[in-house]
This record gives C-alpha cells, sequence and structure tokens, in this order.
C-alpha cells in the first residue's frame, strides 16, 4: 500500500501545475506541544493538494469543501464544513495563493509593513481566528502564520 | 322638453363622470387572483405566511467559482445592502444571539449518546491521537472530551464555497429578505426595480423571488386588461358604425354604457373595498350584452314611432339579469363581484335603452344586411342529440382545480423559480404553517414535525422546549458526568494533554443551565420567521409534497398551498354553485316554457346546443370560469331563443338584431380568448363557442 501512496505522489508531482515544498509546524495548545510536517503543496484550478512526506506519506485532496485523505490504510472524505477552524484554513492559504484580496478582504483586515501582511480577523471568521501573518521575500510567499482563538499555532514555510 | 330628454343622457354621463372622478381612488383595483377566494383557514395561512421572510426572499446565483464570479456577486451584495431595503440572509453570517444561546445550551440542542459507557481513559487516548496523528489541522471540544453530543444533522445544507453561500454546482448564492413588512405592491416593486437596475447587463447572473411575480404579473394583467379593452372597444366602435349608422344614436350608445359602466364600477367599490381587474374585463364585455336591447328596440323601430314594450327584450333581460342574481349569492367574493357588477350595469343600460332612448327618439337606417340565405336545421334533431352530448359529456367531465392555471402563466419566472428550487434542492417541498397559543408549544409542535416528518425542514425545531428540558436535565444527572470530572483531568494528564486542559468539562452551567424562556423579539433578533396574530403565534416549515398527507393528523400543522385552498374553497361553494346552476337553468327553462311553447324546440336549441359543444370540446379540463361562463352563455343563449321564437324567424329585423348581438358578444367576450391570463383566455373560448354555435342555428330555418 505504501508503495502506491508514493506512486500517487510521484503522478501527483508530474501533473503539479504550480507545487511548492513546504513545512508545517503546528502548536496544539491542548498537548502544548509542537507538531512538525513536511511535503509539498499544489495549487489546481479547483483543488488543493497537499502532499505530506512527513512523518508519514499521506495526500490530502481539498476539492468542493471536502477533504479526501490517502494513505496507507485507505481513504477517507470529510466534509469540511463541518470543521470551520480547517475550512479557514484552506480558505485563508488557497486565497494567499490565488492572491485573491476579495475573498480575504471579507474576512479579514489586512494591514502591510513591508515584507509582512497582517490579517485581522472580523465577523465569522473572528469567532475562529485570532490573526493570519504573511510574509513575503522579493514578493514570493516565504511564510503563513495562523493563530487560532483556542491557543493553537499553525505556520507553514515555504521550503527553497 | 324635446331638447331637454335629448340631453338628459349626456347628463346623466356628466353626473356619473363627475363622482367617478372624484371617488375613483377610494376603489382600490386588485390583481391578485387570491385575493378574491373566501375567507378560510387557508387563506388566513396564506396571509400570515407572507409575513414571513422566507415568503420573500431574493435569490441571486452568480454563475462558476472563479475570482470574477465572487467579485460580481460581492459588488450586488455591497450594492443592494447600500439601497437600505434588503438585509442580507447568509446562513454563513453569524448571529451573536444565536451563538450566545448555542453556547449556553450546547449540551441540550446536540444529541446525546447515552448509551455509550466509555472507557475514559481510551476516549483520551483517541483524542490524542487524532490532534497528533490526523494530516488535518484536528480541533476537539474541551467541554465534551467523552464525546457524549453530537451535532444534529441538517437535511438541506446549504454549501460554502470560498467563504460564501454557493448554490449547489452553479457558482455564488446570495440570499436577501426585504426589511419592508407592509407587503405591498409599491414595496415589492421599489425592490423590484432595484434589484434589476443593479443587475442589468450582467449576463452569469440568475434571479428571483416570489414577489416578482406580484410585480410582474400584475403589471401584465393590467396590461392585457387594457389591451383587451382597447380592443373590445374599438371592435364595438367600429361594428356599431356599420351596424346602427346613425351616429347620433352611436354617440348616445356609447354614453350610455360608459355611464353604466362607470356607475356600476362606482357601486362595487362601495360594497368591496378591493375590486378585481378582471371585474374591469367583464364589464366591458357586459356592455356587449346590454347593447342588445338597443339594437332590438332600435331594429323594430321603437325609437322613431311610439310603439308597444318589448316583451322579447324583457325576457332577454330578465333571464340574464336573473342568471346573474342566481350566481351573485354564491359565497366567492370573484363570482360575486362580476355577477353584482353585471346586474348594476344590465338595469342601468336596460333602463336607459328602453325608457329614455324612446324619449329621446332616432332615426331608423336600413337594416345593414339582410339575410336570407338559410338552411333546413331539424331544431328537434339538434335538441335531443345536444341533450345526449350534454348527458355523456357531464358523465366524463374533469374539473381542474389549479388555480394558477386561471392566472397569468408567467413561464420566464417560473423556469428560473424551477432554476433555483432544483439548485437548492427544494423542489417537491410544500411550506406548512405551524400554530401554537404559546412560543413554548410551538418549539414542541416544530419538533414533532421534524420527528415525524424525516426529510422536512422546521427551522424551529433547533430549539428544545420545556418539556424535553426537563427531560434531557433528568438524562445528564443519570450520566454521573461531574463525578468522572476528576479521574478525566488525572487521565488526560498522564496521556499527555495540559494539566487543567478540561477544568471546564461538563461544567454546571452547560449541565444545567436556567430554561431559556425564549421571546418573539428574540427569535425575531436570532433570525428565525416566527409571527403573533391574536394571540396565536406562528412559523413555517418545508415539508416532502409525498409526505403531506401526513398533516391531517395534526391539527397544528397546515399546507400553505394556493392550488389546495382553491380546491378547498370550490369544494365549500360547489353546492352552491351546483344549486345556483340548476336554479338559472329551471329559471330559463321555465322562461322558454313561458314564452315559447310553441318553439320549444327552436329556442332551446340555442341552449343546448352551445352548452353541448362547450361540455364536449372542454369537459376534459373545466375549471370553475368555464362552468361558470358556460351559464352566461346560456343566459344569452336563452335570449336568442327567445328573439327566434317569438318573431317570424325569417324576419330580417330578427335576423339583424342577432348577427349584431352576436358581433358584438364576440367583440365583448370573444376578444378575451387573445388573452394570456387563463380565468379571461378561459372566458373568451367559452363564448367563442357558444356564439359560434348560435351561429349555425341562427343560419337555419325550421323544416316545414
Amino acid at each position: 500500500m505504501r508503495v502506491i501512496v508514493l506512486c500517487c505522489l510521484f503522478f501527483l508531482s508530474l501533473f503539479a501545475n504550480d507545487s511548492a515544498a513546504f513545512k508545517e509546524t503546528r502548536y496544539l495548545y491542548a498537548l502544548d506541544k509542537n507538531i512538525t510536517l513536511e511535503g509539498y503543496i499544489t495549487f489546481g484550478e479547483q483543488n488543493i493538494v497537499i502532499e505530506y512526506v512527513k512523518p508519514e506519506p499521506k495526500v490530502l485532496t481539498y476539492f468542493e469543501e471536502k477533504l479526501t485523505i490517502q494513505d496507507a490504510k485507505g481513504y477517507q472524505v470529510i466534509d469540511a464544513q463541518s470543521m470551520p477552524s480547517m475550512n479557514y484554513f484552506f480558505m485563508i492559504i488557497k486565497a494567499v495563493h490565488d492572491e485573491n484580496t476579495l475573498l480575504l478582504n471579507s474576512f479579514f483586515e489586512a494591514t502591510t509593513q513591508g515584507d509582512e501582511t497582517v490579517l485581522t480577523p472580523k465577523g465569522v471568521a473572528a469567532e475562529v481566528l485570532e490573526e493570519v501573518r504573511i510574509v513575503r521575500h522579493e514578493k514570493k510567499l516565504h511564510s503563513l502564520h495562523v493563530k487560532i482563538k483556542n491557543g493553537d499555532r499553525i505556520t507553514i514555510e515555504v521550503m527553497d | 322638453m324635446k331638447s331637454w330628454t335629448k340631453t338628459l343622457n349626456l347628463l346623466l354621463f356628466a353626473i356619473v363622470g363627475t363622482l367617478f372622478f372624484v371617488y375613483q381612488n377610494s376603489v382600490h383595483v386588485s390583481t391578485n387572483l387570491l385575493s378574491f377566494l373566501p375567507e378560510s383557514k387557508g387563506k388566513e395561512a396564506l396571509e400570515i405566511y407572507s409575513h414571513f421572510k422566507n415568503s420573500k426572499e431574493i435569490l441571486i446565483a452568480s454563475e462558476g467559482f472563479d475570482k470574477e464570479s465572487l467579485s460580481h456577486i460581492k459588488t450586488i451584495e455591497e450594492k443592494l445592502l447600500a439601497s437600505h431595503l434588503l438585509k442580507l440572509e447568509s446562513a454563513i453570517v453569524p448571529n451573536a444571539t444565536l451563538i450566545e444561546y448555542t453556547k449556553k445550551n450546547a449540551f441540550y440542542l446536540k444529541n446525546l449518546n447515552k448509551d455509550d459507557q466509555p472507557n475514559i481513559h481510551e476516549k483520551l487516548k483517541t483524542l490524542y491521537e487524532r490532534m497528533v496523528n490526523n494530516p488535518y489541522y484536528t480541533v476537539i471540544d474541551a467541554n465534551d472530551p467523552l464525546g457524549y453530543f453530537t451535532p444534529k444533522e441538517k437535511p438541506i445544507a446549504m454549501s460554502i464555497r470560498d467563504g460564501h453561500l454557493a448554490l449547489g454546482d452553479f457558482g455564488y448564492f446570495s440570499v436577501f429578505s426585504i426589511k419592508d413588512t407592509s407587503n405591498t405592491i409599491e414595496s415589492y416593486k421599489a425592490v423590484y426595480d432595484l434589484v434589476h437596475q443593479e443587475l442589468k447587463g450582467m449576463q452569469t447572473i440568475r434571479v428571483f423571488s416570489p414577489t416578482f411575480y406580484f410585480v410582474e404579473n400584475s403589471q401584465k394583467i393590467q396590461n392585457d386588461v387594457n389591451f383587451l379593452i382597447a380592443l373590445s372597444t374599438l371592435l364595438l366602435l367600429i361594428l356599431y358604425v356599420f351596424i346602427i349608422r346613425n351616429i347620433y344614436l352611436l354617440i348616445n350608445t356609447i354614453v350610455t354604457l360608459a355611464t353604466s359602466t362607470l356607475l356600476s364600477f362606482l357601486l362595487i367599490g362601495m360594497i368591496w373595498s378591493e375590486v378585481s381587474v378582471f371585474v374591469l374585463a367583464f364589464g366591458n364585455a357586459i356592455g356587449a350584452l346590454a347593447i342588445d336591447y338597443m339594437f332590438l328596440y332600435y331594429f323594430y323601430g321603437h325609437y322613431e314611432h311610439k310603439k308597444g314594450f318589448n316583451t322579447s327584450a324583457f325576457y332577454g333581460f330578465l333571464t340574464t339579469f336573473g342568471g346573474f342574481m342566481v350566481f351573485s349569492w354564491i359565497n366567492f367574493p370573484l363570482i360575486q363581484q362580476v355577477c353584482v357588477f353585471a346586474m348594476f350595469s344590465l338595469v342601468f343600460s336596460y333602463l336607459q335603452f328602453v325608457f329614455l332612448f324612446p324619449l329621446i327618439g332616432f332615426k331608423k337606417a336600413h337594416p345593414f344586411a339582410n339575410f336570407t340565405f338559410s338552411l333546413p336545421l331539424p331544431y328537434r334533431a339538434i335538441a335531443l342529440l345536444s341533450l345526449l352530448a350534454i348527458a355523456v359529456s357531464v358523465y366524463f367531465l374533469q374539473v381542474d382545480t389549479d388555480i394558477k392555471k386561471l392566472d397569468y402563466q408567467n413561464t420566464a419566472l417560473m423556469k428560473e423559480e424551477k432554476f433555483f428550487k432544483d439548485a437548492a434542492k427544494k423542489e417537491g417541498y410544500t411550506p406548512i404553517l405551524i400554530e401554537a397559543n404559546s412560543i413554548d408549544a410551538l418549539i414542541a409542535h416544530s419538533n414533532t414535525i421534524k420527528n415525524r416528518f424525516k426529510n422536512a425542514t422546521v427551522p424551529l425545531s433547533y430549539f428544545f422546549d420545556r418539556a424535553f428540558y426537563e427531560a434531557r436535565k433528568q438524562e445528564l444527572e443519570a450520566l454521573h458526568v461531574k463525578e468522572k470530572k476528576t479521574l478525566i483531568e488525572e487521565e488526560a494528564t498522564k496521556i499527555g494533554f495540559r494539566e487543567g486542559f478540561f477544568k471546564n468539562a461538563y461544567n454546571d452551567q452547560l449541565l444545567s443551565p436556567s430554561y431559556p424562556n425564549l421571546e418573539l423579539e428574540t427569535l425575531n433578533a436570532m433570525g428565525f420567521d416566527v409571527v403573533q396574530k391574536d394571540g396565536h403565534y406562528f412559523t413555517y416549515a418545508l415539508v416532502k409534497n409525498s409526505e403531506r398527507g401526513l398533516l391531517e393528523k395534526f391539527d397544528f400543522a397546515y399546507a400553505i398551498d394556493a392550488k389546495g385552498m382553491f380546491l378547498v374553497a370550490l369544494q365549500k361553494i360547489m353546492h352552491q354553485l351546483l344549486l345556483s346552476g340548476a336554479l338559472s337553468v329551471a329559471f330559463n327553462a321555465f322562461i322558454l316554457f313561458a314564452v315559447c311553447r310553441k318553439t320549444l324546440a327552436l329556442s332551446s336549441s340555442y341552449v343546448l346546443l352551445p352548452s353541448a359543444l362547450i361540455l364536449t370540446l372542454l369537459g376534459l379540463h373545466f375549471t370553475i370560469i368555464h362552468l361558470f361562463m358556460l351559464f352566461i352563455v346560456i343566459s344569452f343563449g336563452i335570449d336568442y331563443g327567445i328573439y327566434m321564437g317569438k318573431s317570424n324567424h325569417l324576419e330580417s329585423e330578427t335576423k339583424s338584431t342577432i348577427v349584431a348581438s352576436l358581433i358584438s358578444a364576440f367583440a365583448g367576450f370573444g376578444v378575451l380568448v387573445f388573452s394570456d391570463i387563463g380565468a379571461l383566455h378561459y372566458m373568451g373560448l367559452v363564448s367563442c363557442i357558444g356564439i359560434g354555435a348560435i351561429l349555425i342555428l341562427l343560419m337555419g330555418r325550421r323544416s316545414h
């Protein structure tokens, strides 16, 4: 099964039209613990594919508010709408990638200073999120920092 | 004396015209067919439903899920909200009051897995592993670590794409409600104009609102009625110029008809606060019937020389007037208005044509044509065969109760409605009204409906009533979770959770909050549709059409359905309608026997043949309008039977009179067949068949 997943990852990377390696660090307040994941993120026309290679190979496909997870055990589909935090997370990374300021402005007040843009949530987003920080280097996305109201933190760094 | 009488008609018109000019604004003309249905529970339900924002939502969808589409929908939202006429009813925007309520009563709003006896260590271990091993970011509920509670299922959940409401696979979706609660056509029109102004030129946008029917149909009906009145008037004018051929008489006839119509309109405006626009179209046609009396008097030379009382005209008037009078007792406002209008109009016209016109005096012109052509028609056989055809047709008669067929068929808007219903998966659902004498009972009823109808959408079932509250409270006490709290915290710390992370789990505020007494204002503030009327509270739900039959078991819920309501109203008045019909037929039969005993076959065929043809040709989709119009055709058919029976039918005056009457009846009633409005079209269709049948009979002569 592991071979199949790796094959899938290989083919996905072949077809990827905009793929980038990244490192994700999740700070979980409930556990007071950091979890680090590494992989590749690919933005398609309609979907986002995240291929984790560390700690375990897993493929996440976010398409039409549904999240499909493929790993060595098989695959499962989750309705992202039932999990607001996850839904916002995907919405933000898609909007940042697409530079969809209209979408971001619907949920955040943006303040930019140099290479750093701070998004302060408003309305429905403020119920879940505390702050989002986007750091760019030479106009390219360098890192994304998401502070969640429950004390959790997610940092995504784009690796060169 | 003579000059005074010559101006009397114009004087009458001047008085009535002035009265009309002064009082016309006090008579409200309505295009809404539903407002002329009899008072009933269904009509009341429809009226209450019209106060819910759900009944007057404005749905806008922008095609596609790209940046441009999102930009379109956001711009539209901004522009429409800037007008302050509309409110955005987006499902993703949180309602602060509702969030507060949901947080406070979380353990009472979710499903409880009370049979689950969790192993605390296992449950917490699973939670830990989910957080650590799930490839996606996972949040846990610190208030319920043992997972006793699961959210209720939502049957028709709106999907969200890119943080915006989405309409299936079509595109982004926005739902607005109208702020103005007055439910007037003016407020709907203001919103209609605003929306269409803002959406002008946007190709990828689709829009619908039930309120658009009121605006578009009203305009269409108004235009249609105006067109028909103009067409009919023009046609009548041309015909009269050729038939009457006396300009002075023509002017007086027009003045008389105008006086009768205006006076009748003012009088019914005094009886009813709202007058149907259909009465206007019908009133114009009635004028065409009334002119028969003038034709009879004119062609028989009553206006030229002093002659005796014309009994044919009187009996003709009596049968038509009697027919309308019989039907005016039916408890159905639309029929009553039409009948009372016709009665007033006929009386005024008859009195003027019979008593005033001979005083004025008009020279008779030569008959416009000589009708010498005739066929030997077997009237007795026609009458008998027609009777047989009537009996067979009545046996196979199928009554069509769909009221929407009587209204204007706005196909463009109906297509948009279907598109949104299909996309939102609301097609096949019927709105129902739930009634209770308290809010608590209304919530209880809503939950009963929710539990009984599996596929129902019942907004108020989100809440719980006192009985549920007490029961859940006991269930929660039986779980003894408070006693488990120390163990949960100890185990959680051992597994790796932050110390004290679950200290607020299963706290007293969540386990036993005070019962939330919800007020009407609170529910409205939370965005729920609840209205109060006469000490009763109402809300709505949507149930699948296939499950509607189950509603009969509940005395607190009933369907909001114009078709069903019309059916009930029809059932209630059916016996009245049939009784009136029977009375009318009996009255006509009596007149026939009394006046035309010697020419019974001939005279009765003028009633039987039109009836037989109407029933045979249209009997498979017979609406209340067909039935009503059939009786009208019988009423004017009998007039012709009397004229033909009383005279030597070869006498050209009689035939001239009848041909003139028929042409004018076609110009009055027949033109209605060109209407796009079902009710008027059916009236026209029935009268055209009737007129055609009478014309065939007129071409005949008795076989000697």
